[in-house]
């Protein structure tokens, strides 16, 4: 199912969770939307799903107008930050909860509730209660539970919040796994920059209730819309200020396309001094003190390169930034 | 498949610290120090509760085991038994389901007003029940205008069991209500939003969900609500009109023989409740380690 949401407002008092936003989602597409807490988009989620009302704006499912339609009748999925299984009834019995309020036979119940459960590798663990499972095996009774009535579209806030980073990494290539195999259109909604790049198909970056950017991962992470993106996608050096002349625009290039080396390579070679140098593997982080700028560059080196260079604390060298993203400089935009 | 079964107690869900982390707490007091404290809190206990009781018990038995239940089986005792388990019978189903209705209200939903209604479920537990039995005398006894309009069309409420009855109502209805929010709210909704995009109806939701994650809160609220009922004294005894063998309840019987100067009998009578205060302990005791009351998480 594709749907849309045209010029969504929902206020709290006097903040506004949503402020005017608009979006369409294509069928069988995963879209997050991502960006730091507070900046709308669980309320968006719930906007979908039904559990909030929007003070103005519209929700069409295929083109029909769902917004005043109430959560029981949407045929969404839903998992839930916390998954808010339901304690008292064992796995099976919370997969089968949405069959079972719909007065599925118990035939079909028994058939697509197992089958569910044999999907996402929880067979064997059907008659346990809820709070004898580990984190993962909580999310994937979640997954099954929203995926049984056969959703229009998948809702899936924060799924990978509450789980550690091993975990987290292996659901992810799992989710995406069930989604090329069931083609679900699904929303997922998320802080974390690689939940989103690594699971999505065109990303929504929120903030302040607004849609700042949309496209697909690639494109969002290397031509953002703004200052504001460029910095929550990723760490980002900011460029010191030209000598002489006003400022209208603000540079900035990220760790590892700055070019470290002993002698000045171009015009826009800058001085710096090492600070410190921090080696994670299969790349070397340096930072480095460079003139006129507010703060320390970070610049990210593979092993190769820096066993070139041999650099230590103190050392005079020169940085050049290898790409340039300039951006006007906006007050309002400044906060990352 | 992906193998990412974590033993339950590395799960990392709960960021907050346990319940266990915090009652394990800062070790090392002097044995000084906790023997000082135990024998303080033993001795009140001691005090307060051991030796009323063990009191009780020796005044009942001073004249003999058969005194003692011969006592028990006099008719007017035993009618203030049936008056009391029958006032218990009545008010604890009403104001359990009461309570759970106002619980599910005031622990789910914010509206206006939401702090005022807080406050008045509280209002039982703040007034004195002597007062709270005289409002009753007052607005529905016989010199009352709504009193006299039930007695002319023979109703009589107050000096009766219904007076009974709505006295002790008034005075317990906090109890199952101030478990059941607790309980409900936290829990918080995500359960009820779970089951709703389910597509389960507002009644399923409450009966199959909101029910069955505040049973051992409901059943507790009642436990104590029972409690109260049986031994409720001084809301009854403004109502009762002490009407030997008829408006009596057991508190209110025990109290009668002590004036009577049968004080072995009324020790005897008293001894009855306190075997509901024990039994209520253990059901107490029982349903909070079955499912001990749980912080948010």
């Amino acid at each position: 199912m594709s749907f849309e949401v045209t010029h969504l407002v929902k206020r709290f008092g006097t903040y506004a969770a949503l402020a005017d936003v608009s979006l369409r989602v294509t069928r069988g597409e995963i879209l997050a939307l991502l960006g730091p807490s507070g900046c709308g988009k669980t309320t968006l989620l719930r906007v979908l799903a039904g559990l909030e009302a929007p003070d103005g704006g519209t929700v069409t499912f295929d083109g029909v107008d769902v917004t005043r339609t109430p959560a029981a009748a949407r045929r969404v999925g839903l998992v839930f930050q916390h998954y808010a299984l339901f304690e008292h009834m064992s796995v099976f019995d919370n997969v089968a909860f949405g069959l079972r309020v719909r007065k599925t036979p118990p035939d079909r119940v028994r058939a697509r509730a197992g089958a569910l459960l044999e999907r996402v590798g929880l067979a064997s663990l059907a008659s346990r209660a809820p709070s004898q499972l580990s984190g993962g095996q909580r999310q994937r009774v979640a997954l099954a539970r929203a995926l049984a009535t056969e959703p229009r579209v998948l809702l899936l806030d924060e799924p990978f919040g509450a789980l550690d980073a091993r975990v987290r990494k292996d659901l992810r290539g799992w989710l995406r796994e069930i989604h090329d195999e069931m083609r679900v259109t699904t929303v997922l909604v998320t802080h974390d920059r690689e939940d989103a790049f690594e699971v999505a198909d065109r990303i929504a970056v929120m903030n302040h209730g607004r849609i700042e950017q949309l496209g697909e991962p690639a494109a969002v992470f290397r031509q953002p819309s703004s200052a504001w993106v460029m910095r929550f996608l990723g760490e980002v050096n900011e460029l010191p200020p030209p000598a002489a002349g006003d400022q209208p625009a603000i540079g900035f290039v990220r760790p590892h396309e700055v070019e470290v080396s002993r002698t000045r390579t171009s015009a826009d070679s800058l001085t710096a001094r090492v600070r410190r140098v921090q080696s994670h593997g299969a790349s070397v982080r340096v930072e480095v003190d460079v003139e006129r700028a507010a703060r320390p560059f970070v610049a990210e080196l593979d092993e190769q390169r820096f066993d070139e260079l041999q650099l230590h604390c103190g050392e005079t060298v020169f940085v050049s930034p290898r790409r340039v993203r300039l951006f006007e400089r906006d007050g309002a935009s400044g906060a990352a | 498949m992906i193998d990412d079964d974590l033993p339950a107690g590395s799960r990392t869900q709960s960021a907050v610290p346990t319940a266990l982390d915090v009652a394990v707490g800062p070790v090392g007091e002097s044995r000084f120090a906790r023997a000082v404290l135990m024998t303080l809190g033993l001795g009140f206990v001691g005090i307060v509760v051991f030796v009323p009781v063990l009191a009780v018990f020796a005044k009942a038995l001073e004249n003999g085991v058969g005194t003692y239940f011969s006592a028990l089986v006099e008719s007017e005792t035993l009618s203030a038994v049936r008056l009391t388990l029958s006032t218990a019978l009545i008010v604890v189903p009403v104001n359990a389901a009461f309570g759970l209705a106002a619980g599910w209200a005031l622990g789910k939903f914010d509206f206006p007003g939401k702090a005022i209604l807080l406050a008045l479920i509280e209002v039982p537990l703040a007034v004195s029940p002597v007062i709270s039995g005289l409002v009753f005398v007052l607005a529905l006894g016989p010199h009352s205008l709504a009193g006299s309009w039930l007695l002319d069309h023979g109703v009589r409420v107050i000096f009766a069991w219904p007076g009974i009855v709505l006295a002790t109502a008034f005075v317990t209805f906090s109890y199952v209500a101030r478990e059941v929010i607790v309980a409900l709210e936290a829990g918080g909704r995500d359960q009820e939003e779970a089951a709703m995009v389910l597509g389960a109806s507002g009644w399923q939701t409450f009966w199959k969900v909101t029910v069955p994650n505040v049973r051992w809160a409901l059943l507790y609220g009642v436990v104590l609500c029972n409690a109260r009922t049986m031994g409720e004294f001084g809301a009854v005894s403004v109502v009762s009109g002490h009407v030997r063998g008829e408006t009596n309840t057991l508190p209110l019987q025990v109290e009668l023989l002590y004036d009577d100067y049968r004080t072995s009998a009324a020790f005897a009578v008293a001894s009855l409740l306190v075997f509901l205060a024990a039994a209520t302990v253990v059901a107490k005791a029982l349903l909070e380690s079955k499912h001990p009351r749980k912080a948010p998480s």
